[in-house]
């Protein structure tokens, strides 16, 4: 088997492994946990290159990626396909055009820098050519490295907010709640790109804990060119807001939850040199907060401190709440899933707390992460059936099946910020992963 | 919009097939000269997925969906080959996850059913990894074999073979259309058939057959992908001399065939054996659920009593909307409850029928129930046509 090893941005870089992800993943600044002291990260060596990557220009076609050189898929088109390079990159979120090869700081306000996936490539001086490979110029110098932004290939809100894409995988929005209101979104394009509301039309409903509607408010063009906002008279925490949008009049209007546990807070730079465990999550949600190290200064996310693998990711304090993993740990529970039911069971049952914990908080963008998790556990769980009676079988292989579609279901759910639908998808994910638990229980 | 245009990562039919030059020329005088020079920021979706075609994907399509979609066959497109498939991996990502297909909605918790080539969680897995993450191609040199097309007659050839009367025409005009066709068989004597199966004229355009005796029992349910499977041992249809059969037909065009008129002449197969000890034919009981004038999102149970005591072979629902589950069950006089098929995801478009594997006695008297959950009303849904009937029909030899 070959296997594609694409440097990607933090969230994908499980997938390298084993677990898939929805195009136009990201990672909040939050998740992506750069090192508390970054240092300059040099571009990578020839033999570090990302691999290249074959794109189709054609319209209609921009999603076509190949491993090989080769023609657009269309006989009709005969284009060939166009070498890329797709490569993490660091760029700040206020100043986008500033991209970087390794995690660090704004040089212009201090602020961290997020993860992104860029296309990676090389220039001289003088030149507009995008070279594929590092070497040296005619005039001897050696060719210096730049990033182009791709595509979702950025998705870290911009205000602090909670960032969704819309299901026509073009217009992306990002809901905020500052000090005192209003109640904003900003509109980006698939380049995170601010694009002005004009034509478009939304209104918000305030909804309490068992999400009936408070009331409910008509949004208005905001001071900035892409925003709508609209105040929300004696709003309190946690805000539930459910959005509805249209981008223009024939169009659907399409759904959005939120919950602000706490006023969202626009990025700014630190006052002083934090590491980034102990600075609390930069993400709007508890359940961002949640993600953070347990221990932070004693437990950096790396391979060296991680635990043995047997204990990766099982919390045996059942007092304990569930812990996100960290990448590396998520990366390696996936190389070294655990070979017997009870520890799968359990890493099952503490996934399926930390997902009930993102959707409870209305943390959807990060729904997926433990998602992809628990799908691998469910399946290796499945790969035991023979340590169940026959009877069994079938019980189990059908929760498995419920539990990998629901499992996908909420991977898409989640980018899309629609509680209900998000909801449903995780009614249907517990119940599977209930009937796994039980199946392995009547033994 | 110009990012609209260029912008959306996830495939939709509308852009597939497509092969625009004057709309990328448009796009790229919108953008201007550097958007030529700068192709390295256009959407693509990252490959992440450790499966591909060749080794992973291709051995799960071939086995579990190339009874339907192969080349010429009875689905829009084949999914045997890389480039069949690629254009589809999109959609195929929606229908599975979807649980639009497989088109197999007996649930493996419930009364175990024959036939049927349902994905395991492993397969589903592959396939949306892929179609998710990249669809890679893999390795160039490790192409899968050709795989040859299904013979006419699956199941071998027919006793007697009994072709419409006439070809029917489906009209350039209509894109589908449905029509019943009475075929006499030409029967001397008395014969008793174990299974019945359908070679389609237009196999492209033939979506769902229902081959019934005149005024009888339902011989066969077909679908693309049909398996004749045969009655239990001791159980059988009677066909009496010169016995007709009807046969429901419902045709959809292959997309490339819209604008063209289409020709059907298709033919039944049936497939004889000896008489039953019992020299009873199978019959029929069906249960009817209400139907209102728009999909429901409320739960209905719905029964009715068997006459005589019997043995059920096989159930055949039909539906009218999207259902989440249904629990069909017979109530005992002692308040027993026996499952007879559960079913999950049915949906309207696929009526087909379930040979238990395990026939079920049932006492006289006995109620048959069905609990019929509908799936939540999604708006994205794509509308299917909607049937008149929520119906579970049962088979059953009386004892």
């Amino acid at each position: 088997m070959r296997v594609r090893h694409i440097v990607l941005p933090a969230a994908l870089l499980i997938g390298l492994v084993t677990i898939p992800v929805a195009r136009g993943r990201y990672v909040s600044a939050a998740q992506a946990k750069p090192p508390a002291q970054a240092k300059p990260v040099p571009p990578p060596s020839q033999s570090e290159l990302p691999p290249l990557s074959y794109v189709c220009l054609m319209a209609g076609d921009e999603g076509v990626l190949e491993d090989h050189p080769g023609t657009c898929p269309n006989p009709k088109c005969g284009m060939k396909l166009v070498p890329v390079r797709l490569a993490t990159a660091y760029s700040s979120i206020l100043h986008p055009q500033i991209i970087r090869p390794g995690p660090g700081k704004d040089p212009i306000d201090g602020t961290d820098l997020v993860p992104i996936t860029a296309s990676m490539f090389w220039v001289c001086a003088g030149s507009d050519e995008h070279l594929l490979d590092p070497g040296k110029c005619s005039d001897g110098k050696p060719r210096e490295v730049r990033y182009e932004r791709r595509a979702h290939g950025d998705h870290n809100p911009r205000h602090g907010g909670q960032f969704f894409m819309a299901d026509d995988s073009w217009h992306h929005l990002e809901g905020t709640y500052p000090r005192g209101g209003p109640f904003r979104v900003f509109f980006y394009d698939d380049f995170t790109r601010p694009i002005p509301v004009k034509g478009f039309a939304g209104a918000i409903s305030w909804l309490d804990a068992n999400e009936q509607e408070l009331a409910s408010f008509p949004l208005k063009p905001g001071r900035a060119s892409n925003t709508l906002e609209t105040p929300i008279k004696g709003a309190a925490f946690p805000l539930k807001v459910k959005l509805r949008v249209q981008f223009d009049a024939k169009d659907k209007a399409r759904v959005f939850d939120f919950t602000f546990p706490e006023f969202t807070k626009e990025p700014v730079a630190p006052a002083a040199i934090t590491t980034a465990a102990q600075k609390p999550a930069a993400g709007p949600s508890s359940a961002a907060r949640a993600a953070a190290p347990a221990t932070p200064a004693a437990a950096p996310a790396s391979a060296a401190a991680a635990p043995p693998p047997a204990a990766i990711g099982l919390t045996t304090d059942a007092a304990t709440p569930a812990q996100a993993l960290s990448r590396t740990e998520a990366e390696q529970l996936i190389q070294e899933m655990p070979n017997n039911t009870a520890a799968l069971l359990k890493l099952l049952e503490l996934r399926g707390q930390e997902i009930k914990t993102l959707v409870d908080d209305g943390n959807f963008g990060m729904v997926w992460v433990p998602t992809m998790l628990a799908k691998e556990v469910a399946l290796a769980l499945g790969d035991h059936v023979n340590e169940l009676p026959e009877r069994q079988h079938a019980a189990l292989t059908s929760a498995v099946r419920r539990l990998v579609l629901s499992a996908w279901r909420l991977d898409q759910f989640g980018d899309l910020g629609d509680r209900e639908k998000i909801t449903g998808a995780h009614d249907t994910f517990a119940a599977a992963a209930a009937d796994i638990k039980a199946a392995y229980a009547n033994r | 919009m110009v990012g609209g245009l260029l912008g959306g990562s996830r495939r939709s039919f509308a852009t597939l097939n497509t092969c625009r030059p004057g709309l990328l020329a448009a796009v790229v005088a919108a953008l201007g000269l550097a958007a030529l020079l700068a192709p390295l920021t256009e959407a693509h979706k990252a490959i992440t997925s450790p499966y591909n075609f060749n080794d992973h994907v291709f051995p799960v399509v071939r086995d579990r969906c190339g009874r339907c979609h192969f080349e010429g066959g009875p689905t829009p497109m084949s999914l045997l080959t890389y480039i069949d498939a690629l254009p589809w991996a999109e959609s195929m990502r929606e229908q599975l996850v979807g649980e639009r297909m497989p088109a197999w909605y007996a649930d493996p918790t419930g009364p175990l059913v024959k036939g049927g080539h349902p994905l395991s969680p492993r397969e589903l897995d592959i396939i949306v990894t892929w179609a998710t993450g990249g669809t890679p191609q893999g390795d160039l040199a490790r192409k899968p074999p050709t795989v040859p097309a299904p013979p006419q007659w699956r199941s071998g050839k027919p006793d007697l073979v009994v072709p419409m009367a006439e070809e029917y025409t489906v009209p350039a005009s209509a894109m589908e259309d449905s029509h019943e066709f009475t075929i006499a068989t030409g029967l001397t004597d008395t014969r008793w058939i174990k299974a019945v199966d359908l070679l389609p004229g237009a196999l492209s355009m033939v979506r769902e057959a229902t081959v019934r005796v005149e005024n009888g029992p339902v011989l066969a349910a077909w679908v693309p992908g049909y398996e004749a499977i045969a009655a239990p041992s001791g159980a059988a249809f009677r066909l009496a001399p010169g016995a007709k059969l009807t046969l429901s037909m419902r045709y959809r065009k292959h997309y490339l065939d819209e604008q063209n008129a289409v020709k059907d002449r298709t033919s039944v197969g049936l497939y004889f054996t000896d008489e039953p000890v019992s020299g009873k034919s199978i019959e029929s009981f069906a249960i009817d659920g209400k139907v209102g004038d728009e999909a429901t999102s409320d739960a209905q149970t719905f029964g009715g009593s068997l006459a005589t005591s019997g043995r059920v072979l096989a159930l055949r629902p039909l539906v009218d909307q999207t259902y989440s589950a249904i629990d069909v069950h017979a109530v005992l006089a002692n308040g027993r409850k026996v499952p007879l098929l559960l079913l999950r995801a049915q949906r309207p478009e696929w009526p087909r029928r379930y040979w238990l594997a395990e026939p079920i006695e049932l006492p006289k008297g006995a109620r048959i129930e069905a609990v019929a959950r509908p799936a939540p009303v999604s708006p994205d849904d794509i509308p299917s046509p909607r049937r008149n009937k929520l119906q579970i029909a049962l088979d059953y030899v009386a004892q």
